[in-house]
């Protein structure tokens, strides 16, 4: 593609962008239908471009390539045998009333998920945090959040089951930290929401200005 | 006692037949002989002889001595059939109450000569007994009237076994019956209330004195039996009879005046059965020329014959129509109600509304119709008001942001060079320390979503490592994680910096699977992610040419930096690919929302990230100690009045939300108090 | 077809013997290929169930189309949208020029401008908060949050030290770093015990 070619598909570019993104932010104000079309647009775009990523990225070199050159790939046959059988056993899915067949797929993925998240949550999670040291009061925070997510209570005839006095005690110092916690995390949230918008207007502008003036 | 008046003689000694054993379990022996008239009636069946075998086939000292009375009686039948006054000559030999019948009959049939009996009914009268029978029946039974001489006078013997087949309950009730039956033609006409009767009953009929007692009854105008249809034709009839004594019902005009005389009388008082019964009624005369008939009287006295009256009681009288049991009553039904054929009943469809509920059924119809009504929906001041403040806040952000962008100004500063955030400063050494050339791995795993964050965040960071010569190998978790990288490289930081493609940097690609993917990266790159670019028309692999040709695990690269805006992301990268590191430094430049849960990571013992930086602040941070003006930079005046306008905003919103509440508080004392 | 009657035995068999082995790889000493030629399958299979949601976004889409809901609209145009895409990258690749195009001036726009417009929710929702719950930890959620915001960078260009290198780091290295850690304890404690009833095939959420 030439210069030429690039820089007005650039320029025609920022066009669309600058309009997608006021259509966006009209949301502000209320739903309109050009909000909904913008969605549906992007929607179709993310989809569509994330599963031709997948087959040039994923399905080609991972499975057609090895199938034409078995050595050059360096997977045994055991390896590629293993694979095709279960991408087609999870092709299945795809029908519902041939879905049951894909289940031995579906296990095989869930049964690898489990064992990974098992495997970290115990050796990345578990043993360095639980043996960190950061002070006293980051230890009893730790504590106290752990108890209040305890929930085992005994019941007392006909009154409500009601946890331990001391647990409960701890339990509301554990929801502080909790509290806290999450407050610090909804700053952050609005802080990179609040980027995002200056990003965005700084974009308009600067592109509108371009446009218009040169 | 049998049921129909006469006593069966007791001779229990001699054996009783075999049909006669049948008729009852304890019949007595000896039955009675049949009626003198042995030949059987008009209608019934020859087979009915065959119980009595023939005189002439037996001798006259064989059998017990109630057949040979039989027999004799036959005989003396057959001799007066010859004989046209057969009563007046009474054969010797004969036994008492037989002599008594037949001048019974013979009273009887010169009554009915003189009433002039139409000779269509002779069928009736020409049975043997006939009238005389029906008033024996009549009569009330030796053992009704208590008189044991007369008990053992009037019933024959052969009788005396029928009785045992009646139940004591029935047999007044059937006793009864037979007493209301008609025994006339004129008798079927006056049950149906009919007008149009061949003939008009003779005068002498109307003489109750000598008709039996259930005969009286109906020329009184007695109740018709209950279940009697008024169209039914008794079986015993003809078809031929049955036109002209049955006029179709809707035919018959049962106004009073066209009744006939005797029908419209009022009736006198009917006596109790249980008087009349006590009254024996005159013998009826017997027209001398009526022939008799051969059927014996018991058996006709069994036959259903007319119209019976329903029970008085016992079950419910049903008489059936159809087929061989026509004419019988208390029968049951070969069909059940519930299917008997005809038409349906029709049941008005009228309700019976009362007012209550034609006020329930307009209430529920205007509910109805107003669910169809567009109706606006009232907008409260609440969602006035709201909608108000929402229109504020808006306004006040974009213009908040709008205004220092469209001015153009650098009027905010960057934050101090000299007090950088510790996640900063720690970037900062390792990126000195990377090794000229060295390959780093650089994973773009965030949502376009936060590009805008993120490059003001790292922006310096990258233009640090590439002026320290760092060679790059990016790749993503994330589907379009790569090309965001190829994005930021060829436009981001080319004004500055030129990345040729496949030069400076390797794009590995999109690596699926979260971390299972991380997982098996971490232990063996170059079979997890396999490259071939073509060179000269050889196709190389991407591993075998620098950077990479020096990684064989991920601990080979210099450094891994991770950009990512989650915080699940960012633990399966410390859970997964940390442990095998080793000695690798693990840098993350993540978005403000992912920092709160990367700090324990951070500040663990075990070191598990060793650098940490955070959004558009630790961005600005790094930019100002570098010295170098990039994305952070043209964002922070707009980021810096935006960020006051909306603390302010939520400051105040919240300060109304708190006195609000403390008001409410202090009011709710002075409310229970005044309760 | 119906008489082959794969069952949830099967399923499960494989689930927990490949849940073993990868897991048998973390601590123990395990055959040398084993774990990552069935960690390298699971990597093609996660990719080929990207593509199945996809294609299942296609089938409810055009299902909407065919019934002619009322968004039949929107549905066509994702349609249109996400085949003209998919076109464009299968045959130019990720990093032609078209679809590069698509990416860089249609998704990315749209997608930081939603992010954008989360700005305005999230300030109409704080400025609500203890209003709409008053109560003793809304004041302390919104006094964190406002406090956190000032240490967030100059407040109309004037930096508050105060906020900045004071009660920011407090709250961060104190609280929020004492509350994270109880809340990933607790994350993986659960992630622990659900995974392992998936190892012992307690749970089997793949159609057992």
């Amino acid at each position: 593609m030439t210069a030429f070619a690039v820089e007005n598909l650039a320029i025609f570019g920022n066009l669309i962008a600058i309009i997608l993104s006021v259509f966006v932010l009209l949301y502000a104000f209320g739903d309109s239908p050009v909000f909904r079309l913008a969605i549906h647009i992007f929607i179709g775009v993310a989809a569509g471009y994330a599963a031709g990523i997948v087959w040039h990225s994923v399905v080609v070199p991972q499975l057609f390539a090895p199938m034409v050159a078995l050595e050059a790939s360096g997977l045994t046959p055991l390896d590629m045998l293993l694979r095709v059988v279960l991408v087609v056993l999870l092709l299945t899915k795809l029908s519902p009333r041939t879905a049951r067949f894909g289940n031995p797929a579906s296990a095989y993925l869930v049964g690898i998920g489990a064992a990974v998240a098992v495997g970290g949550a115990v050796r990345g999670t578990l043993f360095p945090l639980a043996s960190s040291y950061n002070g006293f009061f980051a230890m009893l925070g730790t504590v106290a959040t752990l108890i209040y997510f305890h929930f085992g209570a005994r019941s007392a005839g006909q009154q409500p089951p009601r946890r331990n006095r001391i647990i409960e005690i701890i339990a509301v110092a554990g929801k502080v930290f909790i509290t806290v916690t999450f407050a610090a995390m909804f700053a952050g949230v609005f802080l990179a929401s609040l980027v995002a918008l200056v990003e965005r207007l700084h974009f308009i502008w600067t592109n509108l200005s371009t446009l218009l003036f040169g | 006692m049998s049921d129909f008046g006469f006593e069966l003689p007791d001779d229990s000694e001699e054996e009783a037949p075999d049909w006669l054993e049948g008729i009852g379990d304890d019949a007595h022996s000896g039955q009675a002989p049949p009626p003198e008239d042995s030949q059987p009636a008009e209608g019934e069946s020859p087979a009915d002889d065959a119980l009595i075998p023939p005189m002439d086939d037996h001798d006259d000292d064989e059998g017990p001595d109630w057949l040979q009375d039989i027999r004799s009686a036959e005989s003396v039948d057959d001799d007066r059939e010859e004989e046209p006054n057969r009563g007046d000559t009474p054969s010797e030999g004969d036994p008492d109450w037989l002599e008594n019948i037949r001048q019974k009959e013979q009273t009887r049939q010169q009554e009915l000569e003189t009433s002039a009996i139409p000779e269509d009914k002779e069928d009736f009268e020409t049975y043997p007994g006939g009238q005389d029978e029906y008033e024996d029946l009549s009569q009330p039974s030796p053992e009704e009237s208590g008189d044991p001489s007369a008990q053992e006078a009037s019933s024959p013997d052969w009788l005396s076994g029928l009785e045992d087949e009646t139940t004591p309950e029935a047999a007044p009730s059937e006793r009864a019956e037979f007493d209301a039956a008609p025994q006339s033609f004129d008798d079927l006409a006056a049950d149906a209330d009919l007008e149009d009767v061949p003939g008009e009953p003779p005068s002498g009929f109307v003489d109750t004195g000598s008709l039996p007692s259930w005969l009286v009854d109906i020329k009184r105008g007695g109740p018709p039996p209950e279940d009697t249809p008024p169209d039914e034709v008794p079986a015993f009839v003809s078809e031929d009879d049955q036109e002209n004594i049955l006029p179709p019902a809707e035919d018959i005009d049962l106004t009073p005046g066209d009744l006939p005389s005797w029908i419209s009388e009022s009736p006198p008082e009917e006596p109790p059965a249980e008087a009349q019964a006590e009254t024996p009624d005159p013998e009826p005369e017997h027209p001398p020329d009526l022939a008799r008939a051969n059927l014996p009287n018991w058996l006709h006295a069994m036959r259903p014959v007319d119209i019976p009256k329903a029970p008085e009681e016992g079950l419910p009288g049903h008489e059936e129509t159809l087929g061989p049991l026509a004419g019988l009553q208390n029968l049951i039904p070969a069909e059940p109600d519930i299917i008997q054929f005809g038409k349906s009943p029709t049941f008005s469809l009228k309700l019976d509304v009362t007012k209550t509920h034609e006020r329930s059924t307009d209430i529920l119809e205007q509910l109805i119709s107003e669910e169809s009504r567009d109706r606006k929906p009232r907008i409260s001041v609440e969602a006035i008001t709201q909608g108000a403040v929402r229109w504020v806040v808006a306004t006040l952000l974009l213009l908040s942001i709008a205004v220092p962008i469209m001015l153009g100004s650098d009027g905010i500063e960057l934050p101090a060079s000299d007090s950088p955030g510790e996640g900063t400063s720690r970037t900062l050494e390792l990126i000195h320390d990377l090794p000229p050339g060295g390959p780093v791995l650089v994973a773009f795993d965030y949502q376009p979503a936060f590009t805008g964050e993120l490059y003001a965040a790292s922006t310096a960071v990258f233009d640090h490592m590439l002026l320290r010569g760092a060679q790059l190998a990016i790749f993503s978790t994330h589907p379009t994680g790569a090309s965001q990288g190829v994005n930021f490289l060829q436009h981001t930081l080319a004004e500055k910096h030129t990345y040729i493609a496949d030069q400076l940097y390797v794009d590995l690609g999109y690596l699926a699977g979260g971390p299972a993917g991380l997982r098996t990266f971490a232990a063996n790159p170059a079979g997890t992610m396999p490259q071939f670019f073509d060179i000269e028309g050889a196709e190389v692999s991407i591993w075998d040419w620098a950077p990479l040709d020096q990684v064989e695990t991920v601990s080979d690269f210099a450094m891994v930096l991770v950009l990512t805006d989650s915080p699940e992301v960012a633990r399966a990268w410390i859970e997964q690919v940390d442990p095998l590191l080793g000695d690798t430094p693990l840098v993350m430049v993540v978005s403000e929302q992912a920092e709160p849960f990367l700090i324990p990571y951070y500040r663990s013992e075990a070191g598990q990230v060793d650098a940490l930086m955070a959004g558009i602040q630790d961005g600005a941070y790094y930019e100002s100690n570098r010295d170098s003006e990039h994305q952070a930079r043209a964002y922070w005046n707009s980021y810096s009045v935006a960020l006051g306008i909306s603390v302010a905003v939520i400051f105040l919103g919240s300060l109304v939300g708190a006195a609000s509440m403390l008001i409410a508080r202090f009011r709710r004392p002075a409310k229970e108090a005044k309760e | 077809m119906n008489n082959l009657n794969i069952k949830a035995p099967v399923s499960t068999i494989i689930a927990v013997l490949v849940a073993a082995t990868v897991l048998a790889s973390y601590f123990l000493p395990v055959p040398e290929g084993i774990p990552e030629m069935l960690l390298s399958a699971a990597v093609l299979l996660a990719g080929v169930a990207l593509l199945l949601g996809v294609a299942n976004l296609f089938t409810v889409h055009l299902s909407k189309i065919v019934q002619g809901s009322s968004t039949a609209l929107y549905s066509t145009v994702l349609l249109v949208s996400l085949f003209i895409t998919l076109i464009l990258t299968l045959f130019l690749g990720p990093k032609g020029t078209l679809p590069l195009w698509i990416f860089t001036y249609i998704q990315i726009p749209i997608e930081t401008s939603l992010m954008a417009v989360l700005t305005f929710s999230l300030t109409f929702a704080a400025l609500r908060l203890v209003i709409r719950r008053p109560g003793t930890f809304s004041l302390i959620f919104i006094a964190v949050l406002i406090l956190v915001l000032l240490g967030s960078g100059p407040i109309f260009g004037l930096n508050l030290p105060i906020f900045s290198e004071f009660l920011s780091p407090i709250i961060t290295n104190g609280f929020v770093l004492a509350g994270a850690r109880g809340i990933l304890l607790g994350v993986a404690l659960g992630t622990i015990s659900t995974g392992l009833r998936i190892l012992m095939g307690a749970d089997r959420p793949y159609g057992g």
